[in-house]
C-alpha cells in the first residue's frame, strides 16, 4: 500500500511538473515567433475602418472611488471604433451618481432588444458629452447578469469585458483585435495580465512598471508570469485555451448571444464561458479559435493581505470547479480535439484536483515519515523533488518574461524575482494548495456565489505608487 | 527506521529534483547572460541612434547630410530599424532622399542579403527596407517570397512588390490578396493605398471573372479604399452572389439608384444582415413608394432592422425627423414605438437640442 502511493504520488508530481514544462516548450515557440516580429509592431499604425467595432463592457458594484477614472482612460484607447457601457449592477454606493455628473449623463429611451435574460433594467444613460458612452442601470444580478445586460446593449459585433479597476495599455484593443483580422473564425482572445502593484500609474494608465514591496503582492506577480506566459499561451498554440481573464477579454458578440452569454449563477464566468464556448462549438462541428495575445494588456491590482488574497483564491478555485462541473460533456467527447482532450483531463488533474493531491503528497510523506513508514532520506528527497520543481517552473515563467518582454528592466529587479522563484516555493504555493482545497470544499457544499470583495488602494486616479 | 521504499523510487526522485536544480540554475544563468546581451545591444543602439537619427533627419529635408564616419557592418541593422521607422510615415521626395541615402551607404545590398540569408526577423527587416527601397533587382526573391506560409513575412513581401511596382504588383498580387485569408485585411488596404488606381483598374475589370468566393474580401477592399466598381458589375453580383456575406458586402458598396430595384428585393431577405443594408440604401435612394415598405419594418423582428428603418425613414427628405414624430403619434406596435423613440431621441441629441427626449 505504502508502496503504491508513493509511487502515484512521485508519477503525480512528475507528471504535472512534465505537462507544464511541454507548455513551456510550446511557449517558448510561440514568444520567439512574437519577439521576430517586434519590428513591425513599432511603426506607426493606420487604423483603416475595416476593423471590427469593439464594445467595452464595464460591469461596475460599489465602484464610486474608481469609476471615473476608469472610464476616462478608456477613451484614450487607440482604436478605430469602439464604445464603453458600463453596467450599473445596482451599487448601493453613489456609482452612478458620479457617472451622471462626471459625462453629463441623461437617462436616453432606449430600444430595447431581446437577447439574453438578466436582472431588470431600470434605464439607460447616454452622454451628451462623450457619444460613444452608454450606462445601464439594472438590478443587482452580480457580475456575470452584468456583462449579459452589456452585451445585449453592445452595438459593435465584438465585445471586451473589463474589470472597473483594470488598467489598460493603450493599445490594447489593437491588440487583441488583431487575431480577429487574420483568422476569420476567430471567436475569443484574451491577453496577459500582470500585477500593478509597485507600477506607477498617471490618469488610469500605467507609466513605470516596478516591483511591489509587499511579499504578497511579489508572490503573485511571479504567478502571474508563470499563469499567463506558459500556462495560456502553451494551450493557444494548440487551440485549448480554457481560460480568458476576466479582467480583460475580447469575445464576438453573435457567439457569446448564442451559447447563452454569461452563467449568471456562477463565480468563474469568465473560464465557464470560454470552456461552454469550446463545448458547444465542437458539438456543432464549427471551426473555430480561441486565441492568446502574450503582449501585456491589462494590468491589475493584487491582494497585498492574507485574508484577501485567500478570498480570491476561494474563489478561483470555486469558478474552475462550477466551470469543470458544468462542461464535463467536453472531456474525451467524440469531437471534443484539443481542449476536450487535452486541456480538460488536465485542468481536471492537476488544477481542479490539484491541490487535494499535492496536499495529500505531503500529508502522506509527513505521515508515513511520522510512523516511520518511510526513511529520513526518502522523505527528504521527495521534499527535495517536488520543492525542485516547483522552482525550476517558476524559473521558467521568469525565462520567457526575460525572452519576451522584459518589463523588469533593473538588475535589482530581476535579483528579487529570483529570489521570489526560489522562496515562494517554501510555504506560498503550499497555503496556496490549501486555499484552493477550502474553494473545493465550499464548491461541493454549493455555497451562494456573490460579486468578490477586495480591498483596493485604488489605482489610475492620481499619480501614484501602488 | 524501517525504509519501506526500495531504492529505484528514491532514485528517480533523486535524480529528478537533481535535474530540476541543474535546469534551474542553467535558466538563471541564460536569464542572466540574455539581460546582459540585451543591455548591451540597448546601449550601443541607444549610441547609435544619438549619431545618426540627426544624420537621417538632416537627408529628409535638405537631402545633403554630414555624414558621420562611415555605417559599421555590425550598426547596420540598428541603421535600418531606424530607417525603416522614419520611412513609414514619408512620402515623395523626402522618401526619395532616404532612399539615395540608403543606397549611398549601401544598404540594398545588406537588405537582398539579409532577405537571402537572415533569420526570420533579419529577413522581415530586409522586405520592409527594399520595399521602401523600390528595389527592382529584388523582385524575384519578394515574388517568391510573397508565396510562403508564412502570413507576416508573405504579406510584407506583397507590400513590397506593390511598393516597386504598383500595377505590376497589385496585378501578380491580387490572387493572393484574394485568397489568402490569413492577411490582415486591414494592412492590405493600408498598403493599397498607395497603388490605389491600379487596384481599381484590376478589380473593375476582373471581379467578374474571379472567383464568386472572393467577391467578399474584394468588395471589402474596394470599400475600404473608398473605390466605386462598375455598376453592370455590381447588378452582376447582386444576382448572381453565392454568400450571405457577398451580398451585405455589395450592399454596403451600392451607391446608385439603378441598384433600387434590387435593394428593394432585398428588404424581406431572410438573413437580417441583407434587411439591414437594404433598409439603409432606402434610406438614401427610397422614394416616396417605399415608405409603407420601410414603415412595416419597424415591426422587424431584428432590433438592428428595425433601427436602421427608423433612421432611414428620418434621413429620407422628403420624410424626416418631423414626419417621423407624427407617425410615432399613430404607431400601436410597442416595437416600433420603442424604435422611434429612440431614433427620435438620437436625432434631438444631434441636433444640439440640450437633452434626449424621454
Amino acid at each position: 500500500m505504502i508502496q503504491w502511493a508513493t509511487w502515484f504520488i512521485l508519477g503525480y508530481f512528475i507528471l504535472l511538473n512534465a505537462s507544464y514544462l511541454a507548455l513551456n516548450l510550446l511557449s517558448i515557440f510561440e514568444l520567439r515567433r512574437a519577439n521576430q516580429e517586434k519590428l513591425l509592431d513599432s511603426l506607426p499604425h493606420v487604423f483603416t475602418g475595416l476593423e471590427p467595432g469593439i464594445s467595452l463592457l464595464v460591469p461596475a458594484y460599489n465602484e464610486e472611488a474608481t469609476i471615473i477614472a476608469s472610464v476616462r482612460s478608456m477613451f484614450q484607447l487607440t482604436y478605430s471604433d469602439f464604445e464603453i457601457v458600463v453596467i450599473n449592477d445596482g451599487s448601493r454606493d453613489n456609482t452612478l451618481e458620479v457617472l451622471k455628473r462626471e459625462f453629463a449623463l441623461l437617462p436616453f429611451p432606449e430600444a430595447p432588444r431581446d437577447g439574453l435574460v438578466t436582472k431588470p433594467v431600470r434605464g439607460t444613460y447616454r452622454s451628451l458629452k462623450y457619444p460613444n458612452l452608454r450606462v445601464v442601470d439594472k438590478e443587482n444580478g452580480g457580475k456575470a447578469d452584468s456583462l449579459n445586460a452589456g452585451i445585449n446593449a453592445a452595438r459593435h459585433p465584438l465585445f471586451c469585458g473589463v474589470d472597473a479597476d483594470s488598467i489598460l495599455s493603450r493599445d490594447s484593443l489593437q491588440r487583441v483585435a488583431k487575431p480577429f483580422l487574420t483568422h476569420p473564425d476567430m471567436v475569443a482572445t484574451g491577453g496577459t495580465v500582470r500585477v500593478a502593484n509597485g507600477c506607477e500609474v498617471t490618469d488610469g494608465f500605467l507609466t513605470k512598471v516596478g516591483l511591489p514591496t509587499n511579499i504578497w503582492a511579489l508572490f503573485q506577480v511571479v504567478e502571474y508570469l508563470r499563469a499567463f506566459l506558459f500556462g495560456r499561451l502553451g494551450w493557444s498554440k494548440i487551440n485549448a485555451m480554457l481560460i480568458i481573464s476576466g479582467a480583460f477579454g475580447l469575445f464576438r458578440t453573435d457567439v457569446v448571444t448564442a451559447v447563452g452569454g454569461y452563467r449568471a449563477n456562477t463565480i468563474g464566468e469568465d473560464m465557464e464561458l470560454v470552456v461552454r464556448i469550446h463545448r458547444m462549438l465542437r458539438q456543432q462541428g464549427k471551426t473555430y479559435r480561441i486565441e492568446f495575445v502574450p503582449e501585456p494588456v491589462c494590468w491589475t491590482e493584487a491582494p497585498e493581505d492574507r485574508k484577501t488574497l485567500k478570498n480570491q483564491r476561494v474563489r478561483w478555485q470555486r469558478g474552475l470547479s462550477e466551470s469543470l462541473a458544468s462542461n464535463l460533456g467536453l472531456m474525451f467527447s467524440r469531437k471534443g480535439g484539443p481542449p476536450g482532450w487535452l486541456a480538460f483531463p488536465f485542468m481536471l488533474l492537476f488544477e481542479w484536483l490539484g491541490p487535494l493531491l499535492e496536499l495529500g503528497g505531503y500529508l502522506f510523506m509527513v505521515y508515513a515519515y511520522a510512523f516511520g513508514l518511510i526513511s529520513w532520506s526518502a522523505f527528504s528527497i521527495f521534499l527535495f523533488m517536488a520543492i525542485g520543481l516547483g522552482i525550476l517552473l517558476s524559473a521558467s515563467g521568469l525565462l520567457l518574461e526575460e525572452m519576451s518582454f522584459h518589463m523588469y528592466p533593473k538588475f535589482r529587479q530581476l535579483a528579487i524575482l529570483t529570489l521570489v522563484v526560489v522562496l515562494e516555493n517554501f510555504g506560498y504555493r503550499q497555503l496556496n494548495s490549501w486555499w484552493r482545497l477550502v474553494g473545493l470544499y465550499r464548491w461541493a457544499m454549493q455555497r451562494e456565489s456573490s460579486w468578490g470583495e477586495m480591498k483596493r488602494k485604488g489605482v489610475g486616479q492620481a499619480p501614484k505608487k501602488l | 527506521m524501517p525504509n519501506t521504499l526500495s531504492d529505484p523510487y528514491q532514485e528517480l526522485a533523486f535524480w529528478v529534483g537533481f535535474s530540476a536544480l541543474g535546469m534551474t540554475l542553467l535558466l538563471i544563468l541564460g536569464i542572466v547572460c540574455l539581460r546582459l546581451k540585451l543591455r548591451q545591444s540597448m546601449r550601443r543602439e541607444a549610441a547609435f541612434i544619438t549619431l545618426w537619427r540627426p544624420v537621417l533627419l538632416e537627408a529628409i529635408s535638405e537631402g545633403t547630410p554630414n555624414m558621420p564616419a562611415a555605417l559599421h557592418a555590425r550598426d547596420e541593422l540598428y541603421f535600418l530599424k531606424l530607417w525603416n521607422y522614419l520611412h513609414e510615415s514619408l512620402k515623395g521626395p523626402a522618401s526619395d532622399r532616404l532612399n539615395a541615402l540608403a543606397r549611398q551607404l549601401h544598404c540594398d545590398k545588406t537588405a537582398r542579403n539579409l532577405l537571402k540569408k537572415g533569420h526570420r526577423a533579419e529577413r522581415l527587416l530586409a522586405l520592409l527596407t527594399l520595399g521602401h527601397l523600390r528595389d527592382q533587382a529584388s523582385w524575384d526573391e519578394l515574388a517568391q517570397q510573397a508565396t510562403q506560409s508564412d502570413s507576416i513575412a508573405s504579406i510584407y513581401a506583397a507590400r513590397a512588390l506593390i511598393s516597386i511596382d504598383p500595377l505590376r504588383g497589385t496585378e501578380l498580387m491580387l490572387p493572393l490578396m484574394l485568397t489568402r485569408q490569413d492577411w490582415d485585411i486591414t494592412q492590405i488596404a493600408n498598403f493599397l493605398g498607395e497603388a490605389n488606381r491600379a487596384f481599381w483598374l484590376l478589380l473593375s475589370k476582373n471581379i467578374l471573372e474571379i472567383d464568386k468566393q472572393l467577391w467578399t474580401r474584394a468588395l471589402l477592399l474596394a470599400e475600404a479604399l473608398h473605390l466605386q466598381l462598375p455598376l453592370p458589375s455590381m447588378q452582376f453580383i447582386l444576382i448572381h452572389y453565392e454568400s450571405v456575406d457577398t451580398l451585405v458586402a455589395a450592399m454596403r458598396m451600392a451607391s446608385s439608384l439603378k441598384l433600387l430595384p434590387a435593394a428593394r428585393s432585398f428588404l424581406h431577405h431572410p438573413h437580417w444582415r441583407v434587411r439591414v443594408e437594404a433598409v439603409r440604401f432606402m434610406g438614401q435612394f427610397g422614394g416616396v413608394a417605399d415608405l409603407p415598405m420601410l414603415q412595416s419594418l419597424l415591426q422587424d423582428e431584428q432590433w438592428w432592422v428595425r433601427y436602421r428603418a427608423a433612421e432611414a425613414l428620418a434621413d429620407m427628405p422628403f420624410f424626416g425627423t418631423g414626419k417621423l414624430r407624427e407617425l410615432r403619434g399613430q404607431a400601436t406596435d410597442k416595437q416600433a414605438l420603442a424604435m422611434l423613440d429612440h431614433v427620435l431621441a438620437e436625432r434631438e441629441a444631434s441636433t444640439g437640442s440640450g437633452g434626449f427626449a424621454t
